[in-house]
């Protein structure tokens, strides 16, 4: 009688440690992310809605920023461990101040069509024929767009005033409503006004010859958080990797579809601006131009060592491409 | 001039309800709605930035019906509450010790005077830094915000009240305790409630503010949010019921002070709390 | 006399010494290591900080922008508002119209409607100043019509005793006895108006002081900001403590 019940009793002890659900809890990740409906930004929303994050046993909370120093202030504080999608000029400056950031991965190199644009009957014509302090937009200080702004403005030798405007919708009503003489958006986004007319195109990103081969954006970790959860990081990018691919398959561009409200063709219009190898994890590109820009904006005080750099970024999963 | 327009007045009062005033209020918002419908139709403006308000009407129907809507109203109105409190706390208990303590008032008040005049605005990236991106940076800004009306009405208060209470007090050998509940709470109504109107005023303003820098929640983030994804009724709507709620507030904080000025405390002007 | 002023350097003695003991644990605290250098930035970087400021950042000249601006708004202000306030005490019936109106925007966080602003005139100097101007002219309409129906009916009186036009009674009694009042009003226009610009100048990146701190801390640059901290915190004194006087001289006329 009293093995039989003390067999039972364990039977029951292993069905309930076994038997309800997940025996180990999913690791509680905190994303950053900036730019809501941007496509580049996206990709952790789908690798959250397909299940990606669930199948790695992940519990991903994502907060969304007005992108730049806002998401990597997030993440230096630690009030988030992953800040996806942010510039990489404002990560080589936070981290040459010691904190405590580190690079898990480029996430944008290139870049990745973005485009300024005019008003349809606005008199500028090209950047470097643009009237001395024409105001020429960027999303925030320290982002991808405040990186491939400087570089134009550099590479053709324009007289514009650089100035933060905010997201990609935000600037459009900017500019419309005639507050800027320039704005940015990223593809999707503006292109449909592209097609109507009612804005005309000066200048993409890539035509900035430093801008083609350097990663502008990457995805950043808090240090602390990665020393202890590296495993964690592994298993978030590689889901994270299956959201991109998810992105471009025609599943996730009719996904994309109903999320920003975007009619179908325009959304695939976007793989003429971006492609998938343009969001590899690896390699981190043009660090020297990225070390350069932040040199000339007075971020940094001089440039980081090999070793720095070696210490900076720390690829935790390279996608088969 | 004085003596013939209380006649005018007195009449129209008894004109019944319909007073003059009520009636040059109501045709005031009737004007100005409108001129808003005009300017809205007339196509002046880069389409939406100027809504019929049919449509600002709808988007707050929608937001009073929205539980997310709530989820937000709930998140400002706890970094609010929080952080009035603490900062009122803060304040009266500090104004007290330093108009009891006059050596050590005296020390801290250079550096009150000093922190007061300053924009609170300035010290959100420390808070940032310090309390995060949630709503800790939220309820400490406004518990910042807050503290300075109130540890300076608290502390002007204290200097106003008879001296004749306080001796009483000390010859009866009140504790501690006993005088700040007895003696100096009840003479500092007045100064305080005075205080703790602006200083729920500011508490609003600083959260909405530091909602508007970086959140994830809010009022004030959520009327960011509609105008960077370019909902302008929805904007609107939001920042409507924001100034509904504040102005509310500070009806309410102001009846309050009213009628306590008519029992015949003394007035306490609070100046140079920014 | 003796004995306040033993009691005045007690005061500053203390005042002044435990700000060097902050400062110095302040300094320690981080060198030790205890406080990250992203929350607290060392004294002596915070001083090296605002001497590479004065050299390259110009903060007087942001300093200059926002006092532009603010002085600007009041002077608008002051021009509408005045007469304004004169109206709502001319016209009673309207003055008592809008009295709680009023008193009720005041309060308000009227900054929110910046957005609006910023797509009706753009994102320039234009639109910071006529934010300020709304936030300035609240108080001072309110305190003109306050000074205005508060002055004591004896001084109306003796006007009228002399047969003065209701003109010359405005300008010559009544105006000068509610000058404190009104000053009330400009001086809260003038606090108020600084906080606004300050803020919406941090909140949309644009240049003055409070875009000047929002930079620093943009830039990750942590005694920078410190720096600008404290220098908009001195400014603010020195700008509070100039308002103050006029009133205290104004008093005296």
């Amino acid at each position: 009688m009293k093995l039989r019940t003390l067999t039972a009793i364990l039977a029951a002890a292993a069905a309930f440690a076994f038997g309800t659900g997940n025996a180990v809890a999913a690791d509680k990740v905190k994303v950053a992310a900036s730019q809501k409906g941007n496509w580049s930004t996206a990709m952790v929303v789908w690798a959250e809605q397909q299940g990606y994050f669930k199948a790695e046993n992940l519990d991903v909370e994502v907060v969304w920023t007005s992108g730049g120093s806002d998401a990597q202030q997030a993440v230096i504080s630690g009030a988030v461990d992953i800040a996806t999608q942010t510039g990489t000029l404002g990560i080589v400056s936070a981290f040459a101040k010691g904190a405590p950031i580190r690079v898990i991965g480029a996430s944008m190199t290139g870049s990745g069509g973005l485009f300024w644009y005019v008003r349809k009957d606005s008199k500028i014509k090209t950047l470097a024929d643009a009237p001395e302090g024409a105001t020429m937009g960027f999303s925030r200080p320290g982002s991808s767009t405040n990186l491939v702004a400087a570089a134009l403005k550099d590479h053709f030798k324009s007289k514009v005033k650089l100035v933060s405007a905010g997201s990609a919708t935000a600037t459009m009503t900017q500019l419309l409503s005639g507050q800027i003489d320039i704005g940015w958006a990223s593809p999707p986004v503006g292109l449909d006004k592209v097609r109507s007319g009612e804005i005309r195109i000066i200048v993409q990103g890539d035509d900035a010859p430093t801008v083609r081969d350097q990663s502008i954006r990457v995805h950043a970790v808090n240090a602390n958080w990665l020393k202890a959860n590296r495993g964690v990081a592994e298993r978030f990018m590689r889901a994270m990797w299956k959201g991109h691919q998810f992105a471009y398959s025609k599943e996730g561009m009719a996904a994309y579809s109903k999320f920003a409200k975007m009619p179908i063709d325009l959304v695939e219009d976007v793989t003429k601006y971006s492609t998938l190898k343009n969001h590899a994890y690896w390699p981190v590109g043009g660090m020297d131009q990225t070390i350069n820009d932040a040199l000339a904006n007075k971020r940094l005080k001089k440039a980081l060592t090999k070793a720095q750099l070696d210490e900076m970024i720390q690829v935790v999963y390279k996608p088969k491409m | 001039m004085a003596e013939v327009s209380l006649e005018r007045v007195t009449e129209s009062e008894r004109a019944g309800f319909l007073t003059t005033e009520l009636r040059i209020q109501i045709g005031t918002i009737l004007g100005v709605w409108a001129s808003w419908e005009a300017l809205a139709q007339s196509g002046l403006f880069y389409r939406d930035i100027v809504p019929s308000s049919l449509r600002v009407f709808a988007a707050m129907w929608r937001h009073l019906t929205e539980a997310e809507f709530y989820h937000h109203l709930g998140v400002t109105s706890y970094e609010v509450l929080v952080g009035f409190a603490i900062g009122s706390i803060a304040g009266i208990g500090l104004g007290i010790l330093f108009g009891v303590r006059r050596f050590l008032g005296r020390v801290m008040d250079g550096y009150i005077l000093a922190l007061a005049p300053a924009p609170k605005v300035v010290f959100l990236p420390i808070l940032m830094v310090v309390f995060g991106i949630g709503v800790g940076s939220k309820i400490a800004m406004a518990a910042l915000s807050a503290f300075f009306p109130v540890v300076l009405s608290t502390v002007a208060g204290m200097h106003l009240i008879n001296p004749t209470l306080i001796r009483v007090g000390k010859m009866f050998n009140a504790s501690p305790w006993q005088m700040v509940t007895k003696v100096y709470l009840p003479s500092l109504v007045l100064p305080v409630v005075t205080g703790l109107r602006l200083g729920l005023g500011v508490a609003i303003i600083g959260t909405l503010v530091a909602e508007i820098k970086l959140a994830k929640a809010g009022l004030g983030f959520l009327a960011i949010q509609n105008y960077e994804l370019f909902r302008i009724p929805e904007m609107y709507s939001v920042i409507i019921i924001i100034f509904a709620l504040a102005m509310g507030a500070n009806a309410i904080m102001t009846k309050l002070t009213d009628r306590l000025t008519q029992r015949g405390m003394p007035k306490v002007e609070v100046s140079g709390a920014a | 006399m003796r004995q306040s002023t033993i009691m005045s350097a007690k005061v500053a003695f203390v005042g002044l010494g435990s700000l060097a003991v902050l400062v110095a644990a302040a300094e320690y605290s981080v060198d030790a290591g205890w406080v990250s250098p992203f929350i607290l930035a060392p004294p002596t970087e915070i001083w090296s900080a605002a001497v590479e400021i004065y050299k390259e950042e110009k903060p007087f000249r942001a300093l200059g922008l926002t006092l532009g601006t603010t002085l600007a708004a009041i002077v608008l202000a002051i021009s509408i508002g005045l007469p304004c306030g004169w109206a709502l005490w001319r016209y009673q019936t309207v003055g008592r119209a809008y009295e709680g109106w009023l008193g009720a925007l005041f309060a308000s966080p009227k900054l929110l409607l910046y957005p609006l602003f910023l797509v009706l005139l753009g994102r320039n100097v234009g639109m910071l100043l006529i934010m300020g101007f709304v936030t300035a002219t609240i108080p001072i309409m309110l305190k003109t019509r306050e000074g205005l129906v508060t002055v004591s009916p004896t001084l109306i009186n003796v006007g009228k005793a002399f047969n003065m036009t209701e003109h010359q009674i405005l300008w010559k009694i009544m105006l000068p006895s509610a000058v404190p009042i009104i000053f009330t009003g400009i001086r809260l226009s003038m606090i108020y108006t600084l906080i606004s610009i300050v803020a919406l100048e941090f909140l949309l990146n644009f240049e003055g002081l409070g875009g000047m701190v929002g930079e620093m801390y943009d830039r990750y640059n942590i005694p920078a900001m410190y720096a600008a901290i404290i220098f908009v915190i001195l400014m603010s004194l020195i700008y509070f403590r100039i308002v103050q006087r006029i009133q205290t001289w104004l008093r005296s006329v």
